[in-house]
């Protein structure tokens, strides 16, 4: 059993009301958009959705991290600092395509061991470890071409960002992928079970013998890889790369994890939900441009609905945990 | 009745439940002045729940408390201390990274010099002075954090003393002292009670209660059982209504010959010197007892044994193999398991479910392809569950919905299931009720006769003769005593356990570098700005060293050092504040539209200043109201504030400002640049407001330990709000030195400047994880990353490889951070 149970139904429930959320907001896009529920309009969506793939994949891995209690604001450099490396390696060394994207994705998965490795064995908070690294991997993306762009990549690229398969673009099946992934690591395997435990109490976990520092390790060094993966969708996907890409990006994905119902403090994960809290900011965007709603207003209406979401996240969370279950002892 | 006997406390049908379990059922109760009046019952007999009543760190369901005659309503820690009423915990709540003065004075407010300002020296002075009448004389300026447990019961309840209480709860104080200190305290305590102080001592040491109690009141499953004088009980009859039936604990001990040796330590001794050359040994079929006071370093010692803390020096040995790679999951794989001492804190995963809390340490191994099978997992609880005779209902359920004895059960199925060859148990019947302890008591023993290994750490001192084999006795770091059970007594044992107290000093006398330690960092910080400084004046000359070069660093740091400064407030009081890059741009923006709208500059500046202060407020109400992480809604507010200042703005640049805005920083005094006045000011206003005023160390104090801001009554929210909101206002006056020294604001302004913010106040010593922090740190993190900034340019680095070297600060800084940290404690 994974969370206790009553978590693990308010989990299930919060599910549902995202669904419901989403379903609203798809009503929404029916309606607004110009001869509503057709076969164009409904493909023009699926093609638009791969704007958020990179988000999405990096929300996986991302929600793993925030239920150990930790945090990687760093995953919008990694991406940067992929995709430059990619972008360098084929540009500046002659390296072919694939293996330049290869290499930028060995350099992010070794960024984010690095993250890894300073919050597990170094014992240093990840909201520190992660704000400093940011900096580093962005300042070395900078560095690397004196901030000048990549551009102009092989058209034989183009098939990650740009490519279909089975009638959906490519990156969707990575996202899907990585979520899959994501979800058995979750609830089927020890490493699932271990990470919530070690949100939860994380001084508990030590004593209880897990393997705390690789756990963490391990976990940064995956966020690393899929940030590598991300990168090459990206610069597929504008055809090329520059240092500056997805700045603040890892705030839009924690905000996802976060409408997804995990909690910032560790000890839950729900990778359903922070698939739906993707789908939900990405819909409610596309809507948004769909009405005109001014572009101005747009951070208004995410921080607002970061807020609401939090403020539910934490009202169910204490109304369970006051519920009477089984007291059969003193008061915790 | 007459005016003497007026009692001083009286208690009126008192009751409290806590969902649905009475903790506290109408208990009534009538204390006279001066005198010691004992309280006693069995773990969750509802002491601790009636003290907290009194002093209100809760409130009770029913029920009327009289002080002196008066009705008293005690809603609030601070009702109490008004009243008079002082309480000394038995492990006491402290802030550990103030000084131990300030954890003495702070409840009752730190003392007050000229204009307002703390008196450090008074509150030195007042803090040593009470310390000497207990006849002590330790450093009061070092932190508490680093002060041995009986020294901090001994300030607390010197600081009771000086608050001139009428009445005091004194709970378990002499859990902890030495034989000489505890002497004193008793001393303390009739000199008190002789100035007509009343005073109510709750220890489970009833010769105590007898030597020096006048009365006692004997409290069971919360309800009061009796009060009578002390002379007219005797210890057995105490402890007779304390359990409800004539006590005949028996042990469920049987003997064995044990067999081989399982562990062997080899004269370990560990890095922070909490035992020294201890050898021991421990064979299969033997459970080896190790007696000790709390603080003798038994739990240490079994920590490191376990892998759980680093060793100095000696060996550890399993099967006769020295074991290199001491750590918890390798320890386990090769039979060796280790129950901690606290199972809130180390044991159990609150939340989680009782399966996941008994199969985590062998959740691996039960997989295959990693996959876990819960449905199996569950079916071999429920068998196990059943046979350790665990009261419960679901598998899945919670385990923070067990009682303690339950929960404790858990646990050691959790150890059962990894088959170690052996067990140490650190207080394995701490705060369970008699049934489950006997149990457990027997569990242990059954564990012994199947040819395991047991090492039980005890300060229960009928448990450790009663379930030991051997009996080893620890005291300061060392094993001082070899026993053999059924040859001693308790008075025995207990005799070789008393610290000696010549050596308390020795012990603790060397933490008080602590201090030196955080100047030497910071002093470090400044050499490392001298440095930088220095490299740069000989590799480039001219276009470093140079007034008009410095003046220009200092000036670029001035908005950073005010964000900073802000990021300090907050962090330091235990919240953070992403939004301030937003705050920053929008208020920006306002000063900006005003100046051009003609607005006099005085109102311009100060619609910045307050419209910062408004939106940190509306952060820190987030905060508080919604019980949000203060990173989730500063998260969100990040992309309010900026949404709001391209409304503000309609998404245009803002520029084209009148001189005489421009010259708010441009205008030379002295012949310094203006921002450097100001960044002056900012950082003495900021050094006074965090140094010498109540609220400046309530707020370090609240970021240190909320627990402990809560014990003694401080307005978290309120403080927290104060943080916030001077952190906007600092940010807003930021945003109007930008619109000035930029000439330009637009929606990029202050992007990402957040991080630069934190960024400064972490190199600045400020501890991300709250309590620490000071205005000049801010101010030298600041300089720092300006200076690395200037040097890049000047030695024609590329201006983009910045963010690396600050990133690259930013580590090395918490890096050494860290270090200092583990070798100060």
């Amino acid at each position: 059993m994974n969370a206790s149970g009553i978590l693990r139904r308010l989990l299930r429930a919060r599910e549902w009301m995202l669904a419901l959320v989403l379903a609203v907001l798809f009503i929404w896009f029916t309606c607004s958009v110009r001869g509503g529920l057709t076969v164009h309009n409904l493909s023009n969506l699926l093609n638009w959705s791969r704007h958020w793939a990179v988000a999405g994949m990096l929300s996986v891995p991302m929600t793993l991290i925030i239920a150990t209690g930790g945090i990687d604001l760093s995953v919008a450099s990694l991406v940067a600092l992929g995709g430059m490396v990619l972008g360098v390696l084929w540009g500046k060394a002659g390296w072919n395509i694939w293996w330049a994207a290869g290499g930028g994705m060995i350099v992010a998965t070794f960024g984010g061991a690095v993250n890894g490795w300073l919050s597990g064995r170094g014992k240093l908070a990840p909201l520190v470890v992660t704000l400093a690294t940011m900096a580093v991997y962005r300042g070395l993306a900078m560095g690397m071409t004196e901030s000048k762009p990549i551009t102009n990549i092989p058209a034989s690229f183009y098939v990650v960002g740009q490519g279909h398969l089975w009638g959906a673009p490519l990156q969707l099946w990575l996202w899907g992928t990585v979520t899959v992934l994501g979800i058995l690591v979750l609830h089927r395997t020890w490493i699932g079970d271990s990470l919530i435990a070690l949100g939860e109490n994380p001084r508990a976990a030590r004593y209880a013998a897990l393997p705390v520092d690789a756990l963490i390790f391990w976990l940064y060094a995956a966020n690393g890889l899929v940030a590598g993966l991300a990168a090459a969708v990206y610069v597929s996907q504008y055809t090329g790369a520059n240092p500056n890409m997805e700045m603040g990006l890892e705030l839009k994905v924690i905000a996802c994890v976060v409408l997804g119902g995990t909690r910032i403090t560790g000890g839950n994960a729900s990778i359903v939900g922070t698939f739906l809290g993707v789908l939900i900011i990405g819909m409610l965007e596309y809507n948004l441009d769909l009405i005109e709603f001014p572009k101005k207003y747009q951070p208004v209406v995410m921080g607002g609905l970061v807020i609401v979401a939090a403020i539910m996240n934490e009202t169910l969370v204490r109304r369970a945990e006051r519920s009477p279950i089984a007291v059969e002892g003193q008061p915790a | 009745m007459n005016r003497p006997t007026l009692p001083r406390l009286k208690l009126q049908g008192l009751s409290k439940s806590y969902g649905g379990v009475q903790a506290l059922a109408d208990v009534s109760l009538e204390v006279r002045p001066g005198e010691v009046h004992g309280l006693v019952g069995e773990n969750g007999a509802g002491k601790s729940t009636l003290v907290k009543i009194v002093t209100g760190a809760v409130t009770a369901d029913a029920g009327n408390i009289y002080l002196d005659g008066d009705r008293l309503h005690v809603r609030h820690p601070r009702d109490a201390s008004d009243a008079a009423i002082a309480v000394v915990h038995q492990e006491a709540e402290l802030f550990p990274h103030l000084s131990l003065a300030e954890n003495m004075l702070l409840g009752q407010g730190l003392p007050i010099g000229r204009w307002g300002l703390i008196d450090w020296k008074q509150t030195y002075a007042r803090a040593e002075q009470a310390i000497e009448r207990l006849g002590e004389s330790f450093a009061v300026r070092s932190p508490a954090g680093n002060l041995s447990v009986a020294r901090r019961t001994l300030a607390e309840i010197a600081a009771a003393v000086d608050q001139q209480a009428r009445l005091l709860f004194l709970d378990e104080p002499s859990a902890t002292l030495t034989r000489l200190e505890s002497e004193r305290l008793f001393e303390q305590i009739r000199r008190l009670a002789a100035d007509k102080v009343t005073i109510i001592y709750i220890s489970h040491r009833l010769e105590e209660i007898q030597r020096i109690c006048d009365r006692v009141t004997i409290l069971r499953d919360g309800r009061h059982v009796l009060t009578a004088d002390v002379e007219s009980l005797s210890t057995k009859q105490i402890v007779a209504h304390m359990v409800g039936r004539e006590l005949s604990q028996v042990f469920p001990k049987t003997s064995i010959s044990p067999g081989d040796e399982v562990l062997r330590l080899e004269r370990v001794t560990d890095t922070a010197e909490r035992f020294r050359n201890v050898s021991l040994s421990v064979h299969r079929g033997e459970i080896l007892g190790i007696y000790g006071l709390v603080g003798a370093g038994r739990t240490e010692l079994a920590e490191a044994t376990f892998g759980l803390r680093p060793l100095a020096s000696g060996c550890v040995c399993l099967h006769d193999r020295p074991i290199r790679a001491l750590n918890p999951a390798s320890m386990m794989r090769q039979g060796m398991v280790y129950l901690p001492e606290d199972r809130l804190v180390h044991g159990i995963f609150a939340q989680l479910s009782l399966t996941l809390n008994a199969t985590i340490a062998v959740l691996r191994s039960w997989c295959r392809w990693t996959l876990v099978n819960r449905q199996r997992n569950a079916t071999a609880m429920r068998g196990l569950f059943e046979e350790l005779r665990v009261k419960y209902r679901a598998v899945s359920q919670p385990i923070h919905s067990l009682s303690g004895g339950n929960q404790q059960k858990v646990l050691f199925a959790r150890w059962l299931l990894t088959e170690p060859d052996l067990l140490i148990v650190d207080e394995p019947t701490r705060g369970i009720d008699v049934q489950a302890k006997i149990e457990l008591h027997r569990l242990m023993d059954q564990w012994a006769r199947a040819g395991k290994a047991v090492l039980m750490i005890s300060s229960d001192l009928s448990e450790a003769i009663g379930m030991s084999d051997r009996l080893l006795v620890m005291r300061e770091g060392r094993i001082v005593g070899d026993f053999l059970p059924w040859e001693t007594d308790e008075a025995e044992v207990a005799e070789a356990a008393l610290p000696d107290p010549t050596s308390l000093a020795a012990a603790t006398g060397s933490r008080a570098q602590a201090v030196a330690v955080q100047w030497l960092r910071q002093l470090s910080l400044v050499a490392a700005l001298a440095l930088l400084a220095v490299v740069l004046a000989i590799a480039e000359p001219e276009k470093f060293a140079s007034l008009s070069n410095f003046q220009d660093i200092a000036a670029s740091a001035a908005i950073p050092l005010l964000m900073a400064l802000g990021a300090t407030l907050v962090i330091a009081s235990g919240g953070i504040d992403i939004s301030v890059g937003s705050i920053l741009a929008l208020c920006a923006a306002v000063c900006g539209i005003a100046v051009n709208h003609q607005f006099p500059l005085p109102v311009a500046v100060l619609l910045a200043v307050v419209s910062g202060a408004l939106l940190g407020s509306l952060n820190a109400l987030l905060t508080i109201v919604g019980k949000i992480h203060p990173i989730i809604v500063t998260l969100a507010t990040l992309g309010v504030y900026r949404g709001l200042m391209r409304v503000v703005t309609a998404e245009k640049r803002i520029e084209g400002f009148p001189d005489h805005f421009r010259l708010l920083t441009e205008t030379y005094w002295c012949g310094v640049r203006p921002l450097i006045w100001y960044s002056l000011a900012v950082v003495v206003a900021g050094t006074v407001f965090l140094r010498y005023t109540r609220m400046g160390r309530s707020l370090l104090a609240v970021g240190d330990s909320p627990q402990a801001a809560d014990m003694i009554g401080l307005d978290r929210a309120r403080l927290q709000l104060v943080a916030f909101a001077t952190c906007g206002a600092l940010t807003g006056l930021a945003g109007v030195f930008w619109a000035a020294s930029y000439g330009i604001v637009d929606t990029y302004t202050a992007e990402g400047w957040e991080l630069k913010a934190i960024a400064a106040a972490v190199v600045g010593g400020c501890l991300i994880t709250g309590g620490t922090g000071t205005a000049w740190g801010a101010a030298i993190g600041a300089l720092l990353m300006e200076l690395i900034r200037n040097g890049l340019v000047i030695l024609g680095v590329s201006a983009y490889w910045e963010g690396f070297f600050v990133g690259l600060l930013i580590l090395s800084v918490v890096f050494v951070d860290h270090r200092l940290r583990r070798a100060a404690t």
